[in-house]
């Protein structure tokens, strides 16, 4: 008579905590409800003008640099002097092991090697919105690219 | 230690005579040109008057760099840019490189600012770069600047197909033009000075090795050679360029933007491959 009562209790406790779960307003299930053409409109304004900060920066535009704090170059050079249209940055290869670097290495990693190395400037946060931008711009440049993590 | 810099200067300048023979005709009789005629120097006495002092070419290199397959290379000089008075050519040199041009760019007055940014191959070691800026009334105007590349540095030596670097690949990608000016703000407005930026995907290949303290000629050199710049039907740039210029150059030069019309651009390399790329300028 006891082990029934302790499954009801268990069961009831659960179902209880089903219900919370399920029940209350949680962000991470906002995005299944569908986007109206607003929102989408917004999102893409917001993802176009992270494209635009990128391409400058890529560009070695100067006041975007001292906007956002960064000296990508300190001898002149741009991303784009050795990577015209984003060539050869391979972005759906990351990650993966990076030889450069001597780790596996997200696309992050191998922004900073070249911005240090081949540039000859000063690394920048990963999570710095220079960062995000850079790397908006590089994904945005290849898009429609497969998806080939790991590769060499 | 200074002994033996000096013998290398030596190797190289007698590789830099062999090695423009060796290119083009054409191209040593330019670089003979350029230093046969009078010179003027900003530290002359004589020259320039204190009103002239716009005539003095600005120059901007790095100081060090690790990259000489890459030397980012800024020339410009503050002056007129009218009908019957104006900059007509820049060129950017290494006298003690195997290739000591960079390359000649011609203007017209509607570039509206004699300015050029390239990418150029320089030999490691400490050197001048220099810019000779040529005005059509008061001739030749020269500065230069003092770079070091440590050894190993890459620079001119690039005969292998593949280049200086395994990550790049060497396939061609047709040029682009590129406005900074509509990425930040979108619009152009009438009569201001743009600057128009050439992307192009393209190896440039000395066909030289460096092999016992010398150049030796060991394939045919490919790059960009030429790229002409029309805006509506009218001509008003030119750009010849030597095997010293930089995979993928990145090129800017400015233009006054007078007119609503097409900026068109021609490529042509060192194998007679044209490419092509417009840009339409429309006013806000």
């Amino acid at each position: 008579m006891k082990r029934p009562r302790k499954m009801k209790t268990i069961l009831g406790a659960s179902l209880c905590l089903l219900l919370v779960v399920t029940s209350g307003p949680n962000p991470a299930f906002a995005h299944k409800a569908k986007h109206t053409p607003e929102q989408l409109k917004a999102f893409e304004q917001v993802f176009m003008e992270q494209v635009k900060v990128g391409d400058l920066l890529f560009h070695g535009d100067e006041a975007t640099q001292k906007r956002l704090g960064v000296t990508l170059s300190n001898t002149g050079m741009a991303c784009a002097m050795c990577h015209p249209f984003a060539s050869d940055t391979h972005p759906y290869t990351f990650p993966k092991f990076q030889e450069q670097v001597n780790k596996f290495a997200p696309l992050r990693d191998m922004i900073n090697w070249c911005i240090e190395k081949a540039a000859e400037g000063e690394k920048i946060e990963t999570d710095s919105d220079a960062m995000k931008a850079l790397e908006t711009y590089i994904y945005w440049s290849t898009r429609g690219s497969k998806l080939d993590p790991g590769r060499h | 230690m200074g002994e033996r810099a000096m013998s290398r200067r030596g190797f190289l300048r007698l590789a830099s005579i062999l090695a423009t023979v060796g290119y083009t005709a054409q191209e040593t009789g330019r670089l003979a040109d350029a230093f046969a005629s009078e010179v003027q120097h900003p530290n002359d006495s004589s020259t320039p008057p204190p009103a002239d002092q716009s005539y003095l070419p600005i120059l901007r290199v790095p100081s060090v760099t690790r990259n000489g397959a890459h030397v980012p290379i800024v020339a410009e000089i503050r002056h007129p840019m009218e009908p019957d008075h104006y900059i007509k050519s820049l060129q950017i040199l290494n006298e003690s490189d195997p290739i000591p041009s960079k390359g000649i760019f011609y203007l017209s007055p509607a570039n509206g600012h004699a300015y050029l940014s390239v990418q150029a191959r320089i030999h490691s070691g400490t050197s001048a770069v220099r810019v000779i800026a040529e005005c059509t009334r008061h001739g030749r105007w020269t500065t230069s600047q003092s770079i070091t590349i440590p050894e190993g540095g890459g620079g001119c030596a690039t005969a292998a197909e593949g280049g200086d670097d395994a990550l790049h690949d060497d396939t061609i990608h047709p040029p682009v033009i590129r406005i900074p000016e509509l990425v930040e703000r979108g619009k152009i407005r009438r009569g201001e000075i743009i600057q128009v930026q050439i992307k192009l995907k393209h190896p440039s290949r000395t066909g030289l090795v460096f092999q016992g303290e010398k150049f030796l000629q060991t394939a045919e050199p490919f790059y960009v050679k030429e790229m002409k710049v029309f805006y509506g039907d009218d001509p008003v740039s030119r750009y010849e360029m030597t095997p010293a210029i930089s995979d993928n150059p990145f090129i800017t030069f400015k233009l006054r933007a007078m007119k609503e019309s097409t900026i068109r651009i021609i490529v042509t390399n060192s194998r007679g491959q044209q490419f092509q790329a417009s840009q339409e300028i429309i006013f806000s």
